[in-house]
């Protein structure tokens, strides 16, 4: 068990199992619906008999009622493949209250829930796969269901580092070009970026037919901007610096970002994603709870 | 602006305090790794505008503040004007004061004047900046320096007091910057105080030319223009003239003509109500008014029969100014109007004759005599009016004879002879003859319509100097006279010279057809040679109307006044206040000038003229103003302090705290 994946948590979240909100295309039999019939348990529709049909499928029932015969067809079952996307810009190392402190970061808050939601997804039998985008698409795991493969996406989260400008857009494009099939992406990302960019990453998803979640990272700081002294501000994702009056620009700043938070909101209900604004001081388990829930069946 | 705390004001730089806190905060800056840094930059880009106004708005009024802070402890004193802004106290402080009649003019609820206001704003403004320099007064009567050793002084010297007297503005100016030349006076500043009245300032006078030369030359000299510009509307003034006593059926009468004029444009029609006081005894006479002037020709007073002489005066009730309300007159059997005309052409002194020995009043004697100039020490000087001397200006025995005849109150008309001459007389001698570069006479500048011998008639018209050609006229080097007609080309056809009494006029052309046309347009000539023989008649005979400022304060000693009136003035002053007196076994009358009863002033352009080249501050107030020339404002800078400290509070406000809103939002 890595450090940043918490037993109890893991625990408090083995109730809540992980499901899609769309059929999924698995490779092997799981617990999430499937586009085409299967072998589940649950009843799906009846169709006529046609020569090469499996006889056992027949529904003698139906025969003895109407004189034909029916084929009785089931939903399929399968498992799902579940794409992290983590954004390890430079800006991801802003932590709590601005501090930079191992264990305080968003990067860090990241890799709780990316780790945390890798290992649910693997406990139910679903493939797990993950994408870290920095300033270049830097790293692809491509989603795969052994326990070896967790493992093998756990090193990779605990290894990653912020550095350097977003390139999130051209990961998530290439994550919707590169996965092939029906998928669960998965973005931890503090979106720092021009919204309507988003609008088409997420359109892009969409069209390929992705069930597509994003956990938004911010913190209060970043939001309130209550400073009383000139600051020098130093970009994290590589930016000059800038020296500020915080005082003069404050009312500025606030606006700024709500027209961002609407900007997203908008582009969230247009493209229907499932959107979760989190903010880095609460335990990520809360965060969590709440993606799980709204999924449940 | 003057500081009483000047010291102060060496703290002026820490004006310069807040920038320099700015600058310090700055480089104190905390630095701190951000994340969302594009709604920084977003933020900067919408508050440039904005921000950077708030900031220099923060800065000016912190640094206002401090400004306003040190200027009110230095006690700024200040005027109702930007003029009198230097912190450098004059050396002397000298104090021209006009104290003509006009100046009189008075608010009529406090009874303050135009000169009390002026004096009273002074001593307030050397006492309020507790100025240190030496005082310096002149006056316009007695034109000399009269130092001042306490500001307090000021209002109580009979040097400031009223006077019925006239102002010669340029020569007055002229002996200030004789007294700047004569004295190290050092940095000095000129306050002068002045209505502006036309007949003061003499605008065309060639004096200021030098006036203006010397001062502007100077350095450190910085002039104050206390102006009061503004006539009172319907100021009454009264004169009087051709006062003669003659016999009539019931026995005698008193013969006069009186003139009210009225300052402002106005036709309205107003009653007078005129008092006519004659040896003590009083009647009323009503009269009305319409326009600028009333003239009443002719007005008879019966007398005993055996009164041959005595005095009264005309009163007018009170208005803005009482100093031209009363007018004073004494009469006596009339003297014999005896001209003495000295020339040695037989044609030109015939003219002369004819316009000075015909009547103009009917109840006088008229006589005029000629003389060849080798006879003129035949001349009976004791009983000449006038004398036309139209001959080489003399020298020796009959000069000093001359100047002892205008001395005593009589006038000379001086013409040129064919052959002028070089001998100087009255300050003036002849030169050249000259005529016209171009056409067949000369071409006149305005001549003097308000005073003396080419004044308008009592009525208002002005006489048809107009119509007068000079073919011919000879050039006249005069100084220290009054040019009452002038040619375009600068030579004076008619000058007076300056005299304390009587009067000496030159005049450069002759009546005779090869000169000018004098005698076929006879009536300028035929008025100016009758007022001049009246002038010089006012002299003989007991009755003398005399002006106030032309007698010399030696000769009113032995004066006794008539009247109640003028045993209230002082002695030294009866020369220039008016008063009923007899002296000398002559009966006197002293009276204001009457140029001081017209309300012509000077405009700003004729003013920017005369005082060309001359660094100057007007500074315009009204009678009773409540104006200040200065005062201590600190408590403005005070006010600016504090209004500044509440701009930055203001401006420093932080914005009002943001309720932090729930970051956790879930859309799914």
């Amino acid at each position: 068990m890595r450090d940043f994946i918490d037993p109890g948590v893991i625990a408090r979240l083995s109730g809540l199992a992980m499901d899609a909100r769309q059929p999924m295309i698995g490779s092997v039999s799981g617990r999430h619906r499937s586009p085409t019939r299967g072998s589940s348990l649950e009843f799906s529709e009846y169709r006529k008999y046609v020569p090469g049909d499996d006889t056992r499928r027949l529904d003698w029932r139906a025969w003895g009622r109407s004189d034909r015969y029916y084929i009785k067809e089931y939903e399929a079952d399968t498992n799902l493949r579940m794409c992290l996307v983590v954004d390890i810009s430079g800006s991801m190392n802003f932590g709590l209250d601005g501090s930079q402190e191992a264990g305080k970061s968003k990067l860090d808050y990241a890799r709780r829930l990316a780790g945390t939601l890798a290992y649910v997804a693997a406990g139910q039998g679903d493939a797990v796969g993950l994408y870290t985008a920095g300033q270049q698409f830097k790293r692809e795991i491509r989603p795969k269901r052994s326990p070896a493969h967790l493992k093998f996406v756990l090193d990779e989260l605990g290894e990653m580092a912020g550095d350097g400008e977003t390139g999130l857009p051209d990961a998530l494009h290439q994550v919707a070009e590169k996965v092939a099939q029906r998928a669960l992406v998965v973005i931890i990302s503090d979106l720092f970026m021009d919204p309507e960019t988003l609008r088409g990453c997420f359109q892009h998803l969409k069209y390929r037919r992705h069930d597509v979640a994003v956990f938004h990272l911010m913190e209060q700081s970043e939001i309130d901007f209550e400073f009383d002294r000139p600051v020098r501000f130093v970009d994290l994702e590589g930016g000059g610096p800038l020296l500020v009056d915080p005082t003069t620009i404050a009312k500025q700043y606030r606006r700024a970002v709500q027209e961002y938070l609407e900007q997203m909101k908008n582009i969230i209900r247009d493209t229907e994603v499932d959107y979760h604004r989190v903010s880095i001081a609460e335990h990520y388990a809360e965060p969590l709870s709440r993606f799980l829930l709204a999924r449940k069946r | 602006m003057i500081f009483l705390q000047s010291a102060f004001l060496f703290a002026l730089p820490l004006i310069g305090l807040p920038i320099l806190i700015h600058l310090i905060n700055q480089n104190r800056h905390k630095t701190i790794p951000w994340a969302a840094t594009m709604f920084l930059l977003q933020a900067k880009r919408m508050a440039k505008g904005m921000a950077r106004l708030r900031y220099i708005l923060l800065m000016a009024a912190r640094m206002l503040a401090i400004a306003g802070l040190i200027f009110a402890v230095s006690r700024p004193m200040a005027g109702g004007w930007l003029g009198l802004t230097s912190s450098n106290s004059p050396e002397v402080t000298i104090i021209v004061l006009d104290r003509s009649v006009s100046m009189e003019e008075q608010q009529v609820q406090t009874s303050e004047t135009k000169r009390s206001t002026a004096l009273k704003k002074l001593a307030e403004l050397v006492r309020t900046s507790e100025n240190s320099s030496r005082l310096v007064l002149f006056d316009s009567v007695t034109q000399q320096p009269l130092e001042i050793r306490s500001v307090d002084e000021l209002e109580e010297l009979p040097e400031a007091s009223s006077s019925a007297t006239s102002t010669d503005v340029p020569a007055l100016m002229q002996q200030v910057v004789e007294y700047l030349e004569n004295n190290d006076t050092g940095r000095t500043d000129i306050w002068v105080c002045s209505d502006l009245r036309q007949n003061d300032w003499s605008p065309n006078a060639g004096r200021w030319e030098a006036v203006r030369r010397q001062l502007s030359a100077r350095e450190g000299i910085r002039m104050f223009l206390l102006a009061y510009p503004d006539v009172a509307a319907d100021n009454l003034a009264v004169s009087v003239s051709g006062v003669h006593r003659r016999e009539s059926l019931d026995g005698a009468e008193l013969v006069m003509d009186i003139l009210v004029t009225r300052s402002g444009a106005t036709e309205q029609e107003q009653s007078v109500d005129l008092t006519v006081v004659i040896d003590g005894a009083r009647s009323r006479l009503p009269l009305k008014i319409t326009g600028d002037r009333l003239v009443r020709k002719g007005h008879v007073i019966p007398l005993d029969s055996d009164t041959r002489e005595g005095w009264g005066r005309v009163e007018l009730p009170r208005d803005a100014n009482m100093k031209d309300n009363v007018f004073r007159f004494v009469y006596a059997e009339p003297a014999v109007r005896k001209t003495v005309i000295v020339s040695d052409d037989d044609r030109a002194a015939e003219m002369f004759k004819v316009a000075a020995a015909t009547a103009s009043d009917r109840s006088l004697v008229y006589e005029a005599e000629i003389l060849p100039s080798s006879s003129a020490s035949a001349i009976g000087w004791e009983e000449s009016a006038m004398i036309i001397w139209h001959a080489p200006i003399p020298d020796g025995l009959i000069a000093r004879q001359l100047e002892d005849f205008v001395a005593s109150g009589r006038a000379v008309m001086f013409y040129p002879p064919d052959n002028p001459g070089d001998q100087t007389l009255f300050n003036a001698s002849w030169t050249d003859w000259v005529t016209p570069e171009s056409g067949d006479h000369f071409t006149f500048k305005p001549w003097r319509t308000d005073a003396d011998l080419l004044a308008n008639a009592e009525s208002g018209t002005p006489l048809p100097v107009g119509q007068v050609q000079c073919h011919r006229a000879c050039g006249l080097d005069v100084e220290m006279a009054t040019s009452l007609w002038q040619l375009d080309n600068g030579i004076p056809l008619l000058s007076r010279a300056n005299t304390d009494q009587g009067a000496a006029y030159f005049c450069s052309t002759l009546p005779t057809p090869a000169n000018s046309n004098l005698v076929t347009n006879g009536v300028t000539f035929y008025v100016m040679t009758q007022r001049a023989l009246a002038r010089g008649a006012g002299a003989l005979g007991r009755a003398r109307l005399l002006e106030a400022g032309s007698v010399s304060a030696e000769t009113v000693v032995d004066w006794s006044p008539l009247d109640d009136l003028s045993n209230d003035v002082w002695v030294s002053q009866r020369g220039n206040m008016g008063g009923l007196f007899e002296g000398g076994e002559r009966l006197l009358a002293v009276n204001r000038p009457l140029t001081e009863d017209s309300d012509r002033v000077v405009t700003d352009d004729t003013l920017s003229q005369v005082l060309a080249g001359i660094e100057y501050k007007r500074i315009d107030d009204e009678v009773g103003g409540a104006m200040q020339l200065a005062s201590e404002v600190w408590r403005t800078f005070l006010i600016l302090m504090i209004i500044a400290l509440i701009a930055e509070a203001l401006l420093s406000v932080p914005e009002q705290a943001v309720k932090s809103r729930p970051l956790t939002e879930v859309t799914a």
